[in-house]
């Protein structure tokens, strides 16, 4: 949480850090290089056209962070009621739901991101709307799975058995259970979500030059993996922060719900 | 069961289908014109538009799927645009580098992401240090971590080839790429399994038993923790065999991917679509193995039971 | 216009993507004519070394080794191994390079043409028919000697509307070619077989530029036996008869192999066995490749994102050679839309570009150039002057246009150095008080826009294949020329285009193109950026290593 916190200071705080897209004339050097990680006027170096990277890195969280909070809501949001209602539900209405999942599991990334995209325009929300679209269904995929062990337990066959209505046994007792699940799958994802955002200003649908956003910054250094590391490992690093947050708030959740009041039998 | 089969494959071929057609829609929304990737930057229009009335471009996009959809069913997936060459001889060529990449990756994949998630799971407390590596690997874009694995094992440490030679070591580095990336999906996955078992009453049944403590973890445990990591693995395969892209392009390995990827930047329509059929099918395939499987691993799950 | 009936379609669709650049073109090559080679060399008796035939055009192609192979790594696969459908880098190097020789070739620089498989070329007293007289003794790959007629057949096949080749329309300046293409005729009107190893070639009108199309790959010859024989499969089996010959081509494992061809009309050459084309792996592996050994060339070179590791990477530095191409790079303005409609504003943008800023993040791909036609052409009596970098005078021609809040849309690709460029002149304009938005889309999106000139702004490039300037003006500023994409239109430089066409010595016609730059260069219908360079990563172990700024590096007379 802290570490969650700490991030969005950081991005909030951006503008001390100077603009994000100054080209600074000191920023390359006589060999026409980046300014490596530690430099006097910057700190955390320069990127390829000399720019300071600090700055763009508070910048880039701003976006970045923005699009990857939101597509993970809505994508698990979305994954979950699928799965759930198909894993809980069954006969047609599990039939349909996983056909349509794996239609969207089938469809290529490329094909469908673009295709998306071009009708959407560009900039976050197009973004969001586009992972949301190629991530649900791989949600839904692996909710459906466990919602399918579940309603065979003891508790949900109780609830069934006494006639509680199917929605308060899948609000009530199934979705508690999965509440963990889902936050470990938020932050999986959260990484492919960064990366998608990033493809997709690659091929020129996502968020626009020269607005900063921590995967295109990974994308834009990788050319520089060998001689100027820090092009890549600075954005890197940031996106291991907010991911590592989700894996820990999803912990700390896991920790302090009913639910997970765990043990292992194996160690009495 | 027999019905069940029935009912699923029946419905797995509407779902190609719609697949089929929802790809074939959304490529004609995709700007992009194949007539100019075909003839080149200084075709004339003139020539464009015989290349187009060559290839019957200019039919309207219904009466193009429709001969697209007619050839499909008699197994024909038509001529590639640019190549010029059937798309199933195209995707033939690339399907035994693509599943021998596919398999060896998932193989390391489940070993590595199965053995920490085991070893995680065992644990009274979870190792924040596991967390930040598998963070890490999540995080790393494939591209970075397989050029990063070319650059130390192959380049400096000279241990295994760079040029994608045709050496039994040649698989190696890809697999490896796959497998560490994949590694914190099923260590995750597993994990969590592990803890939900290990608390579970059959399990406490199980102890109270008396049964050895080897024989629990391998009867009750592991069995029932690797359901979802299953459910992961089958899909997993599918995407696998369907390409990635970036892997192949660092390790110059003939792929899947990269025709695909190529048929995209080309507008190459027919091995394009060539690509998302089989892909289609074997994401098809896999969820219905997978939920198979399940029913054999995880009795609760089974029909006869429902 | 008489000029825009054969020349509408010359050239076509700014030519791009370094991976998918070069084609052939017209032009007025220099006034070469009947025999006049290229650097000859005496025949070498030294018993240790092969005897090499003389007057070989191009770079020195004596004192070599024979045997050995190389490895060319290439991301993209050829588009195709037929001599007329061939347009992407990989084609276009395998075709110029080892598949065909062409009646002509011009020389390392861009210099000639020169006798190649013709042994001379005589034009008529206004250039408007030219006789071609083969050598003879030249061998197909498969073992036949090549006649007229064959080259009579594959420049047929060039114009079959069955293939629809894009080289058709460089063939339109002779007679009877266009109705062959459109289906109303068999045979081209125009050529004639003297004997069998002459052709007389009749033109619609002069052209002083036409010998540049014997220069050209697809003008080589194919026997008809094999190309029959193969159908559909001929760019995998692909005959013709330059030094290497492809004996294998393997799709699914992006490799193909050209054995040496020792029945090439050059005798002794070409020095080593084999030449292995690979691809389908990333720039920065192949760069890792080339230092490692395991190939012995860069084919797409070293873009400008690498360029700056070696750079950092001193070890590299061996590995790269630079050559200046006849090729520039500008961001093409849509002259028929607003802001653009006023030169004013036009010229301002060319003065507030800093352009050698704008080389820093390029890497000497490119170096500062702030003209139209390429830097590089041999014998043009450049008469324009380049925009130097001056804000003030960028702001005040603002200011006169009425235009201090000037906004536009910048529609580029990723392509490299595209975005360098863009977000670095985004912040020089920004300095004028122009703001520049970029929308950056896919490749193909790119294309349709400037194709239906349905953008406002658009970074481009144009890598001419022969020596002429002609080949920039009239693809890409004459009055509906096929990449006029700016909507520019001077009925001066119409005229000027066709009078270099029309003129008679080369001289001639390079001051006529001359005056055209400056016309041009006045009007700005495009910010002019940079000359561009090719900077080629090979090992420095091949000896002999020479470039030819049309074809790419002289795989026959290189040895190891």
């Amino acid at each position: 949480m802290a570490l969650l916190a700490a991030l969005i200071v950081f991005a909030l705080i951006a503008p001390v850090f100077g603009p994000p897209d100054k080209i600074y004339a000191n920023g390359i050097s006589a060999h026409g290089l980046p300014l490596p990680f530690g430099s006097a006027d910057h700190l955390l170096g320069t990127d390829s056209v000399g720019r300071d990277m600090l700055a763009r890195l508070a910048y880039g969280g701003r976006t970045t962070l923005e699009f990857t909070f939101i597509s993970n809501i809505t994508s698990i949001g979305l994954g979950a009621i699928v799965g759930i209602a198909a894993g809980f539900l069954g006969g047609v209405i599990e039939m349909v739901l996983m056909r349509i999942t794996e239609i969207f599991l089938s469809v290529p990334t490329v094909i469908s991101g673009l295709a998306l995209a071009s009708v959407l325009g560009q900039g976050v929300f197009g973004v969001v709307v586009v992972v949301t679209a190629l991530y649900w269904a791989w949600t839904a995929r692996v909710v459906y799975g466990e919602t399918l062990a579940l309603r065979k337990r003891p508790f949900v066959e109780a609830a069934i058995a006494q006639g509680v209505p199917s929605a308060t046994i899948m609000r009530r007792h199934i979705l508690p259970h999965l509440s963990s699940l889902l936050f470990v799958i938020a932050a999986l994802n959260g990484a492919a979500v960064v990366a998608i955002g990033a493809g997709l200003s690659y091929l020129g649908a996502g968020v626009q030059p020269p607005t900063p956003e921590w995967g295109a910054m990974v994308n834009d250094g990788q050319n520089a993996l060998q001689y100027m590391p820090h092009e890549v490992l600075e954005p890197l690093i940031c996106i291991i922060l907010t991911v590592l947050a989700f894996v820990l708030i999803g912990e700390g959740i896991a920790r302090r719900g009913a639910v997970s009041l765990r043990r292992s039998w194996l160690d009495i | 069961m027999a019905r069940y089969l029935g009912t699923r494959l029946g419905l797995g071929v509407l779902t190609v289908f719609c697949v089929v057609l929802l790809t074939f829609v959304l490529m004609f929304v995709v700007p992009g014109d194949p007539a100019r990737t075909i003839a080149g930057p200084r075709a004339t229009p003139q020539v464009l538009a015989l290349v187009r009335s060559n290839l019957h471009l200019n039919q309207s996009v219904v009466a193009q799927l429709g001969n697209y959809v007619v050839g499909m069913l008699h197994g024909d997936l038509g001529v590639s645009y640019v190549q010029d060459q059937p798309v199933t001889s195209l995707i033939m060529g690339r399907l035994p580098a693509t599943i021998e990449l596919g398999l060896a990756g998932l193989f390391l994949e489940l070993v590595l992401g199965g053995t920490l998630g085991v070893w995680d799971g065992l644990r009274t407390r979870r190792s924040r240090a596991l967390a930040v590596v598998n963070v890490g690997f999540l995080s790393v874009p494939t591209f970075s971590l397989a050029f990063l694995l070319l650059l130390l094992f192959g380049y400096e440490l000279n241990l295994f080839p760079i040029d994608g030679g045709t050496g039994g070591t040649r698989i190696v580095l890809p697999a490896l790429t796959l497998g560490l990336f994949g590694m914190p999906y099923y260590a995750n996955v597993v994990r969590d399994a592990m803890q939900e078992t290990l608390a579970a009453p059959y399990t406490r049944t199980a102890v109270a038993k008396g049964l050895p403590r080897s024989q629990v973890l391998r009867r009750h445990v592991l069995r029932n923790a690797l359901s979802p990591a299953l459910t992961m693995a089958g899909l997993d395969f599918a995407i696998l065999l369907s390409g990635v892209v970036f892997v192949e392009t660092v390790f110059g390995w003939p792929g899947i991917g990269q025709l695909q990827t190529q048929a995209f930047y080309n507008v190459d329509r027919p091995v394009l679509m060539g690509t998302v059929v089989v892909a289609a099918i074997l994401v098809v395939v896999a969820t219905l193995a997978i939920d198979l499987l399940r029913m054999l691993i995880d009795p609760r799950t089974r029909l006869a039971t429902r | 216009m008489e000029l825009d009936e054969h020349r509408d379609g010359e050239g076509s669709a700014g030519l791009t993507r370094r991976g998918l650049l070069q084609a052939a073109g017209l032009g007025a090559g220099a006034l070469y004519l009947a025999g006049c080679g290229g650097t000859s060399q005496k025949l070498v008796s030294n018993s240790k070394q092969v005897k090499v035939a003389s007057g070989i055009p191009g770079p020195p192609a004596v004192g070599g080794r024979r045997g050995g192979q190389i490895t060319i790594g290439w991301e993209a696969e050829g588009n195709s191994m037929d001599p007329v459908i061939g347009y992407n880098l990989t084609s276009w190097d395998a075709l110029c390079n080892c598949i065909t020789a062409p009646p002509l070739v011009f020389g390392a620089s861009g210099d000639g043409p020169y006798p190649n498989a013709a042994e001379h070329i005589t034009a008529s007293e206004h250039n408007s028919a030219y006789t071609v007289r083969f050598r003879p003794g030249v061998r197909f790959q498969h073992g036949r000697a090549v006649t007229a007629a064959d080259y009579v057949y594959s420049w047929e096949r060039v114009l079959d509307p069955k293939l629809a080749s894009w080289a058709s329309s460089y063939l339109y300046p002779i007679e009877g070619a266009e109705e062959v293409f459109k289906g109303k005729a068999k045979s081209i009107k125009g050529v004639k077989v003297v004997d069998p190893m002459t052709v007389r070639i009749q033109l619609h009108e002069p052209d002083l530029t036409f010998p540049n199309i014997l220069a050209q790959p697809y003008m080589a010859a194919v026997p008809r036996e094999v190309v029959q024989r193969y159908g559909k499969d001929f760019p995998h089996h692909v005959v013709s008869t330059g030094p290497f010959m492809l004996s294998n081509y393997n799709s699914a494992a992006q490799t193909c192999v050209f054995t040496a061809n020792r029945k090439y009309l050059w005798s002794g050459l070409p020095y080593i066995d084999k030449v292995n084309y690979r691809w389908g792996a990333s720039a920065q592996t192949e760069l890792l490749q080339l230092e490692h050994g395991n190939i012995q060339s860069i084919g797409e070179g070293i873009g400008a994102s690498l360029v700056p590791q070696v750079s950092a990477q001193p070890s590299l530095q061996k590995f790269v050679v630079r050559f200046p191409l006849p090729a520039v790079l500008w961001i093409g303005l849509n002259c028929k839309r607003a802001p653009f409609t006023d030169v004013r504003v036009r010229q301002a943008l060319n003065y507030a570009v800093n352009r050698s800023q704008l080389g820093r993040v390029t890497y000497g791909t490119g170096e500062p150039w702030g003209l139209p036609f390429p830097k590089t052409l041999p014998g043009f009596p450049r008469k324009a002057t380049q925009y130097p970098y001056d804000p003030a005078r960028a702001k005040s021609l603002l200011r006169a246009a009425g235009a201090e809040k000037l906004s536009f849309t910048l529609t580029s690709t990723t392509q490299d150095p595209y975005p360098n460029i863009a977000q670095v002149l985004q912040q020089q304009f920004r300095a004028v008080g122009v703001q520049m938005s970029i929308d950056t889309v896919s490749s193909n999106a790119y294309n349709t826009a400037t194709e239906n000139k349905n953008f406002t702004a658009a970074p481009t490039e144009w890598y001419q294949v022969q020596p002429t300037a002609l080949d920039i003006l009239t693809s890409n500023y004459t009055t509906g020329a096929s990449s006029n994409y700016w909507n520019y239109s001077d009925h001066r430089v119409d005229a000027l285009a066709n009078d270099a066409l029309q003129a008679p010595t080369t001289s001639r016609s390079n001051a006529y193109l001359a005056q055209a730059e400056v016309l041009i260069a006045r009007d700005a219908p495009g910010i002019f950026l940079e000359a561009l360079n090719f900077v080629d990563g090979r090992s420095p172990d091949l000896e002999n290593f020479h470039y030819n700024v049309f074809y790419g590096t002289y795989y026959d007379r290189l040895w190891t």
